[in-house]
């Protein structure tokens, strides 16, 4: 799978970011933690990659739970160097 | 044999899983929570989540996003306490509060803040929810109660108290019973709940923390990093970082994590705890401070000799049969006025889930040789 196909989820706080990548590892979905990507957020943490046919799965998850995500479709880039 | 006794001070011994869990952050596998997203990170992280869930189950709430952690239970019920009644108002207690709750409320009081009023209870200080509406105000904002006694080990009851002030929150100091009693904070409709690891819940020191049902009716403590919206000089309004600012104490969650994960067997039965505070009532020139009613009754007791003050019978115990046991006023003089204790205090014997029915019948011999 290429990064282009891949989208990224944007959590509120660190929790959210561990308990929708718990759930994902068991629902057996290729889901990826890794730091925000420059483009989206100056923020210090985690988000989520994973490929974007199975991301709507963890969004209704995501949303069921009460979590405020942002969904960046296709939006997993590789990092630039400054 | 295991002739420690003052397991309401802390907890000893501990789930030996409870050490290597330490030893494991400290040694091996290391890593911060949050900030960043590198796997000894993503482990570090997961395992203070773990127990964040663990702690909401034995709370007895579905909402472990309300769990924070803080670096005590003094720390939780100041946050609480400061956090709810910075705009004033009238607050009424248990007669039973520990000074982790009255000295935050005097301080209030006096500042002119709060106005601060005792509830209405039994001899062996259990709250009368018949009396309580007597003692409401329109300007009531909080009701704190020790949900069980430091000095004797009554239990209120948190359910009944709920119901009789209605609306009004209830903020429940959970330090002695959280791991020893069971706790249902959403079917009892606990509003707030103040806990501490390193006691019955037989975690590491320097753990503890809130369970807050209404974080927005809380204004923060501590402001500072949280490593989510950090483009901001506010703390953020999303759970649990609102009151989570600084790198919590992972060593110790991990610890606390483990103890709730491993929690012993009760080695003695609770007919053998029973038998001894039947037996040492019945010893001549004592008094046993303890709950009217078994029903109610933690696992702990004290006591008082018509002739040998607290520090010298805790003296003599240890002296002569090894006993460690604590002697004064246990940081609750409004509970030791409410028993007629105060200001001397009395001796107080707190149980571990390890003790066994041979290490009670030791400690009753030497109550009873020590007093004859």
């Amino acid at each position: 799978m290429t990064l282009e196909n891949r989208d990224i989820f944007l959590f509120q706080n660190i929790r959210q970011v561990i308990l929708a990548e718990r759930w994902s590892t068991e629902q057996r979905l290729d889901v990826r933690v890794k730091p925000v990507p420059r483009p989206y957020s100056s923020e210090c943490g985690m988000c989520l990659s994973i490929g974007s046919q199975e991301g709507d799965r963890l969004e209704a998850f995501t949303r069921s739970r009460g979590m405020e995500i942002r969904r960046i479709a296709g939006g997993d880039v590789p990092f630039v160097s400054r | 044999m295991n002739l420690y006794f003052d397991n309401c001070a802390t907890s000893f011994p501990k789930p030996p899983q409870v050490a290597e869990a330490m030893r494991l952050h400290l040694d091996e596998t290391g890593g911060t929570y949050g900030r960043a997203a590198y796997p000894r990170i993503l482990r570090s992280t997961g395992l203070v989540e773990e127990c964040r869930e663990r702690l909401a189950a034995r709370i007895g709430t579905a909402d472990a996003g309300k769990v924070v952690f803080t670096a005590n239970a003094t720390t939780a019920l100041n946050l609480m306490i400061q956090g709810i009644c910075r705009k004033g108002g009238h607050v009424l207690t248990s007669p039973m509060e520990h000074n982790a709750v009255a000295r935050p409320l005097s301080f209030l009081q006096k500042s002119g803040i709060i106005t601060w009023e005792l509830l209405d209870a039994a001899p062996d200080g259990r709250v009368l929810p018949d009396r309580i509406a007597g003692k409401l105000r329109a300007d009531t904002r909080l009701v704190v109660i020790c949900h069980m006694s430091n000095v004797n080990g009554v239990i209120q009851p948190l359910s009944e108290i709920k119901k009789a002030i209605g609306e009004i929150p209830l903020l429940v100091d959970g330090s002695q019973s959280l791991g020893q009693y069971p706790v249902e904070a959403d079917r009892w409709g606990v509003d707030f709940l103040a806990f501490t690891g390193h006691k019955s819940l037989l975690g590491p020191t320097g753990t503890g923390g809130a369970f807050m049902r209404h974080p927005e009716w809380v204004a923060p403590l501590l402001y500072g990093g949280t490593g989510s919206g950090s483009d901001s000089f506010d703390m953020p309004e999303v759970m649990p970082d609102r009151f989570e600012a600084g790198t919590p104490n992972i060593t110790g969650i991990h610890g606390l994590n483990a103890a709730l994960a491993h929690p012993p067997a009760l080695h003695y039965s609770p007919d053998d705890f029973e038998q001894l505070i039947r037996e040492v009532k019945g010893f001549s020139g004592y008094k046993v401070r303890c709950a009217d009613d078994m029903a109610h009754q933690g696992k702990l007791f004290s006591v008082v000799h018509d002739r040998l003050s607290g520090s010298e019978l805790a003296g003599r115990l240890f002296g002569e049969w090894g006993i460690e046991c604590r002697s004064g006023l246990h940081c609750a003089p409004l509970a030791h006025k409410h028993l007629g204790s105060f200001p001397y205090g009395d001796c107080r014997f707190s149980l571990s889930p390890y003790h066994t029915a041979e290490e009670l019948s030791h400690l009753a011999k030497a109550v009873y040789d020590i007093g004859k």
